[in-house]
């Protein structure tokens, strides 16, 4: 008997009028021991499907039809009273955001004891003994300690075994862990990654794995599931699928991730296209870099005592040098918190730095006055990365593409930056009439694609890209790059592009500088680096990234 | 920690000179004592020397921030600013205009704004919050709806008419306690009874709405969905980890208003004759008196800033996260 | 000409206010998704009932507000006196309530005084008894036996005049919005007696009625009699809360009016800049707010009354003072009042500030001022907005505390809290005297509780992080 059946499952969101179906007849079954990944874009389904199973879906949903058989007992027909038995006991679950998801007013141990003693009938010092092994056995490095502990204590990758200890404190039969991984940095990733799978082997547990990232799938899965717009569309084991995806969307999703590969491919499609500018790039790379930043440090203070002095400062970005040439992209990788992004802000001036210099054409943006530095900003330019908070909802995207054009005087009539407007929503893909219309009534993709236009309108040389495409999805963040790969093939600008994916950097840059503890660890044409690593966490870091 | 708690007690000292300030240039600037007296005396036939002898027997003679007759320290000691004002510093109140030593008064008055206060904020909280757990636990439901709807019929309802109603319907249809009065001593549990209920029932509306929101802003955050799937019931969420969350603002917002108890409440105690600090405060602004409500004005800021500086203190002993940070 | 127009400074206030509005309303409409929200708020039933019964207080305020001087007297031929007096044309609308003054108390709808006096009998002799009114049901010969039928036959007649205007205006509104819609009235009146139109126009529409039947049959009622008493010096209580409305209206709409621009220029300004700007604008609200707002506005009406008694001969009119009092008390409430939403729009701008979209501008080298009049200002404006319209009520509330401690509107304006601080002195009274409290109360009552229920609404509209226990 398999562990887990889910036959015709439907699931539905009752709005004002009608009824959303956002999961729709799905079925699929787990076993002991295996490892279903169930996987699909934001809003195909996927976290629905879990929570239905658990039945902890929010009062607006609810379960329209089907069956869901744990051990063969239907768990849509039991009472809620049975339902809370078997959550924790036979059905336990792991969130996205660990610090989101553990009760911050309450120690590690009471939300470890808590479910060990609603499960098993043991004394509270028991539960705390075991609680501590729970600990021990996630690998949290001083469980003796860290049972004290409140969740804000730890690290992100720390909270995530934290949670994976609730889940198992009362040994459950299903783990459902819905995306666990996706707040994590590559490196922690790939250590929870590790310890789930050994757990589960060793508690021969069943694991339905939600994720959108179909390289981790392909370390973990045995079997894979992929969901779109609420649908079942495939469902095969891990072999066959990466071998020959058989429908259209899983073939989709699986050519929108960025390689190495593809990009070589891609390259020769557009040869003809690149050989005239190649050799002029290659002219104007003699005359020097376009940006050369030399022992950048940016410190910001940490206040303390009475009167808020600076007590110490953190280094968010520690003695950083690098060039970037005309018509080239260089990746600056890194975790969360090694100061990419703070490197960015300083050489666009958002931020002041305490020490070095960013030469861009031969000036040094921080000795420039006000007037020099506002001349010089037409020549330099950013795209956020958050697509929902990098356009004002209040005003027309007309407006917003004109903003910088008539801050910096690049256009003096009207007319002309009407025309040029109506050129830029060509040139990114977007219909001419969005000019009228307000950020929220387009997509992500298509924010992200308005946000490039804007930076583009002032004809700028060099645009700082700022993990542009992370909040995206697989098959639109394809898109957006390979829209940014054409740009600049078409006006031959120079992309500083930030980001923490290594398959997007093995994608489009020419060169990369890898950044770890606000210092770059090493830098060099993207070839050399993703092959033949230097430095030890250049190749942590490579280690890490699931390939496909 | 500490540092935090002591730049916050030095943070109130120039806001306690902004206020002195404020109370010294709106008492005797704008308005100068020979206008205090002229409205004291009555306008007509009053002469010069009548006015004089008036500003003389309170101190409003002297001179408001120079004494150019005096020499030394006194030139600037001899002066209203620093008799009237500054000693405020030292809760040194003087005397009111009708020459009673309000410092006395204050002693003596505080207590039984306290008796009042206390009972009322205390099985206040109880009720509000157990009404605001049980509307929770019935959140989305008809209970809920109606629920919200009878509290904000109740906000809608002017304290004046939850102290007349109250009056009229237990004091004078019911019979049951003494419509108004206070004695001393346990005598006063009987004529206490009735401004604590209405205290009480007067606040359930807005507290309870509040608390309510404090609670489904809780509830709808991913670590409740953790404890449920730990298979935990229901009223084990909401009561350990919904009310542990929810009771940080709560009881942080209740600390601000603690100190401030001490100064009654203005409403309730004229309207039941309870000879506390809030019926002492209206008597005063009915009878004109300047001194007792500049007094009271600068009494009420005091306290008030100890109680921002007490809320400080409270989240760092209730919230972990800003305790061990 | 019969009267002489004149504007006291409310009045300006109140209509520069009501064109200000008028004006937002057309802005709104002409963008989306400014829109949005509010179409959200009349969609829903409570948010246009709500609206409704707001807009038709504001309208008896606005009608209260048109004062003049009426004529007395012809000097000469071209040349007309005219009284010092102040009247609105509501006075003119309800003239026989506000001229018809009986001796002192009597109870709603009655006939005769409240209390006995001695007067002479039939047959000459002295006795004591309850007079006839003057006015209440002087038309009756016999009202122990009349007044029933009477009342139940103006009432009826009333009730079929108002029902039938509204019967008119309706069948005129969906007529208009049929053919607007292309759809035919048959339809849309099947849709509308079912609520199952967009808008809820079953709703508005009944509660146009009652509003209706309301005005309608007061006003009849009102002509012949008192329909909530008379007060101690026999003035009706209906027409006192009535006029009472303008000040309720006018505490809770101009405060805000007076302080909004100190609030949001302030916070802005604190939010944005930070350092030491944001440092001096902290200090001088929280000084502000750690004074006892009670106390604050007690001590600066009372230096108001210092001032006042002083300069008796600067105002031409009691009506002048007490309007001036009442600005100056806006004024005094916005001052306790504005810290609050000055520290919610510095909290809001902080985390506007961090907002890509502003960094974006930065980087374009747009000039801080149009950042926050283009980038920052526009997206708090819906905080603004709440909290203008959750503050209402409270201040009308306030006022009516205010009076009764004596530190509210002139007493000699009428205003709810006025009302009953009068009233209150005569709880002792056996029978118990309860029209003008229970008007005072009804009244305020329903404006108090139509604008919180509004409030509401338009809160879970315009904040889309509002917790709703259906989510």
């Amino acid at each position: 008997m398999s562990l887990l059946v889910v036959n015709g499952l439907s699931t539905e969101i009752r709005g004002r009028a009608e009824s959303n179906l956002v999961v729709s007849d799905i079925s699929f079954q787990v076993e002991r021991g295996e490892t279903l990944a169930l996987v699909g874009e934001s809003g195909s389904g996927k976290s629905m499907t879990a929570l239905s199973i658990a039945r902890l879906l929010p009062p607006a949903a609810r379960v329209s039809a089907g069956e869901i058989k744990l051990s063969g007992r239907d768990l849509m027909q039991i009472s809620e009273r049975e339902m809370r038995d078997f959550r924790g006991s036979k059905i336990a679950m792991i969130f996205q955001e660990p610090m989101n998801s553990l009760n911050p007013v309450l120690t590690i141990g009471d939300q470890i004891a808590e479910c060990v003693r609603r499960h098993q009938s043991v004394t509270r010092l028991v539960a705390r003994q075991q609680s501590i092994e729970l600990l021990a056995a996630v690998g949290l490095p001083a469980p003796q300690r860290n049972i004290d502990e409140y969740p804000h204590q730890l690290s992100g990758g720390m909270r995530q075994r934290v949670m994976i200890a609730i889940a198992l404190a009362a040994q459950p039969d299903l783990l459902i862990a819905d995306e666990p991984t996706t707040a994590l940095d590559v490196t922690i990733q790939a250590q929870v990654l590790d310890l789930l799978k050994d757990l589960q082997s060793q508690f021969n547990m069943g694991l339905l794995f939600i994720t959108h990232d179909l390289a981790v799938v392909k370390q973990t899965a045995d079997r894979i599931a992929v969901m779109h717009q609420g649908e079942l569309v495939e469902h095969g084991t891990n072999e066959a699928f990466f071998a020959s995806p058989k429908h259209a969307y899983s073939r989709a999703l699986l050519e929108a991730i960025p390689t190495a590969q593809k990009r070589l491919q891609r390259d020769l499609e557009q040869d003809a296209k690149r050989v005239t500018e190649v050799t002029q790039l290659e002219g104007e790379a003699a005359v020097g870099p376009i940006l050369s930043v030399r022992n950048l440090q940016v410190h910001f203070p940490i206040r303390g005592g009475v009167f808020r002095r600076a007590v110490d400062y953190v280094r968010a970005v520690d003695d950083v040098s690098f060039d970037l040439h005309a018509g080239k992209t260089l990746a600056l990788v890194g975790e969360s918190g090694c100061g990419k992004t703070t490197v960015g802000k300083a050489i666009l001036q958002l931020l002041k730095s305490n020490q070095g210099s960013v030469l861009f054409q031969q000036h040094d943006l921080q000795s420039l006055n006000n007037e020099a530095l506002r001349k010089t900003r037409r020549d330099l330019q950013i795209v956020f990365q958050d697509p929902y908070s990098s356009l004002n909802p209040r005003m027309l995207v007309g407006d917003i593409l004109e903003e910088g054009m008539t801050a910096l005087a690049v256009l003096k009539t009207a007319q002309d930056r009407k025309r040029k407007i109506k050129l830029l929503l060509d040139q990114v893909g977007l219909p001419a009439d969005s000019v009228l219309r307000y950020p929220h009534e387009f997509s992500g993709g298509q924010r992200q694609r308005i946000s490039i236009a804007r930076a583009l309108a002032v004809e700028p040389k060099l645009i700082v890209c700022d993990e542009p495409t992370s909040a995206l999805d697989v098959s639109v963040q394809a898109q957006v790059l390979n829209l940014l790969i054409d740009l600049q093939a078409e006006l031959g600008m120079s992309y500083l592009f930030i980001t923490h994916d290594m398959a997007v950097v093995s994608y489009l840059a020419d060169e990369v500088a890898v950044m770890h503890q606000g210092q770059i660890v090493e830098q060099g044409p993207t070839d050399q680096i993703l092959l033949q690593p230097q430095h030890s966490y250049t190749q942590k870091l490579l280690a890490a990234v699931p390939s496909l | 920690m500490s540092a935090y708690i002591i730049r916050r007690m030095l943070y109130a000292i120039p806001i306690l000179i902004g206020i002195n300030l404020i109370t010294f240039v709106l008492f005797f600037v704008v308005n100068s004592p020979d206008d205090m007296a002229l409205m004291q005396l009555g306008s007509k036939h009053t002469t010069e020397l009548q006015i004089e002898d008036w500003k003389r027997e309170r101190g409003y003679h002297l001179p408001l921030l120079y004494n150019a007759e005096q020499s030394g320290f006194d030139a600037l000691t001899e002066t209203i600013f620093y008799q009237k004002s500054a000693k405020l510093f030292v809760f040194d109140f003087g005397s009111s205009d009708s020459g009673r030593d309000i410092g006395y008064d204050i002693s003596q008055r505080m207590w039984p704004s306290l008796a009042l206060a206390i009972p009322t904020l205390l099985v206040g909280l109880l009720v509000t919050i157990t009404l605001a757990l049980t509307i929770a636990f019935f959140r989305g439901t008809y209970i809920d709806y109606w629920a919200v709807i009878i509290c904000v019929a109740l906000i809608s309802i002017s304290s004046l008419f939850y102290i007349i109603g109250g009056q009229f319907l237990i004091g004078k249809l019911l019979k049951i306690v003494p419509i108004s009065g206070f004695d001393t001593g346990l005598h006063a549990l009987k004529f206490m009874i009735l401004p604590v209920l209405i205290g009480i029932v007067g606040g359930i509306g807005s507290n309870t709405r509040w608390y309510r929101t404090i609670f489904l802003e809780e509830i709808n955050k991913d670590y409740v969905r953790t404890a449920r799937s730990k298979g935990l019931s229901e009223q084990l969420v909401l009561f350990k980890h919904v009310l542990r969350n929810a009771l940080i603002p709560i009881l942080t917002g209740v600390v601000v208003v603690l100190p401030l108890l001490f100064m009654g409440s203005l409403l309730t105690e004229n309207f039941f004759g309870i000879p506390g600090l809030g019926s002492y405060t209206i008597d005063a602004i009915n009878r004109q008196d300047f001194a007792i409500v500049r007094a009271m004005v600068f009494l009420g800021s005091v306290l008030y800033i100890i109680g921002l500086v007490l809320t400080d203190i409270s989240y760092t002993l209730v919230d972990p996260r800003i305790r061990l940070s | 000409m019969s009267m002489q127009p004149t504007f006291l400074i409310t009045d300006l206030l109140f209509f520069a206010l009501t064109i200000g509005l008028i004006a937002f309303v057309f802005m709104v409409r002409k963008r989306p998704h400014l829109s949005r929200p509010w179409s959200q708020v009349l969609k829903s039933t409570t948010g246009s009932v709500s609206l409704m019964i707001l807009l038709f207080y504001y309208a008896i305020a606005l009608i209260d507000s048109m004062h003049f001087h009426p004529r007395v007297a012809q000097a000469t031929e071209s040349q007309y006196q005219y009284s010092s007096e102040v009247h609105s044309l509501l006075d003119v609308l309800m003239a026989p309530m506000r001229s018809r003054m009986e001796k002192t108390f009597s109870a709603p709808l009655a006939t005769h005084s409240f209390s006995k006096e001695m007067m002479q009998g039939e047959e000459g002799q002295l006795q004591r008894d309850y007079p006839r009114l003057n006015y209440g049901g002087a038309h009756l010969t016999q009202p122990e036996e009349q007044k029933a039928a009477d009342i139940i036959s103006v009432s009826l007649q009333a009730s079929a005049q108002a029902l039938f205007y509204w019967a008119l205006i309706w069948l005129f509104i969906l007529w208009l919005y049929s053919q607007r819609n292309n759809q035919s009235l048959v339809t849309l009146l099947a849709n509308v007696l079912r609520a199952k139109t967009t808008y809820p126009l079953r709703a508005i529409a009944m509660t146009s009625a009652i509003l209706m039947l309301l005005t309608v049959v007061s006003m009849q009622l009102g002509q012949h009699y008192h329909l909530f008493g008379t007060d101690k010096v026999g003035q009706d209580v209906f027409y006192q809360a009535v006029k009472s409305v303008r000040t309720g209206i006018l505490i809770g709409v101009l405060t805000t009016l007076i302080t909004l621009p100190l609030a949001i220029l302030l916070g802005a300004l604190a939010g944005f800049f930070r350092g030491w700007v944001d440092d001096v604008i902290q200090y001088i609200y929280t000084t502000l707010n750690s004074i006892p707002h009670v106390l604050l506005i007690a001590a600066a009406v009372l230096l108001l009354q210092v001032y006042m008694s002083g300069h008796a001969d600067d105002f031409d009119s009691l009506t002048e003072r007490a309007d001036l009092r009442l600005l100056f008390l806006c004024l005094i409430l916005g001052i306790t009042s504005w810290t609050g939403l000055c520290r919610l729009l510095r909290a809001e701008t902080f985390k506007l500030r961090e907002m890509e979209y502003i960094q974006a501008a930065e980087a374009f080298g747009v000039s801080k001022f149009k950042i926050l009049m283009r980038h920052v200002m526009p997206n708090f404006m819906h905080i603004v907005i709440i909290s203008v319209v959750l503050d209402f009520s409270g201040l009308v509330l306030a006022e009516a505390v205010l009076s009764y401690i004596n530190i509210g509107v002139d007493p000699s304006m009428n205003s709810w809290g006025n009302m009953i601080n009068q009233a209150r002195l005569e709880m002792a009274r056996d029978p118990i005297v309860w029209w003008s409290l229970s008007a005072a109360f009804v009244f305020m009552f329903t404006l108090v509780l139509f604008a919180n229920l509004f409030a509401d609404v338009v809160r879970d509209a315009l904040d889309p992080r509002v917790v709703r226990g259906e989510q």
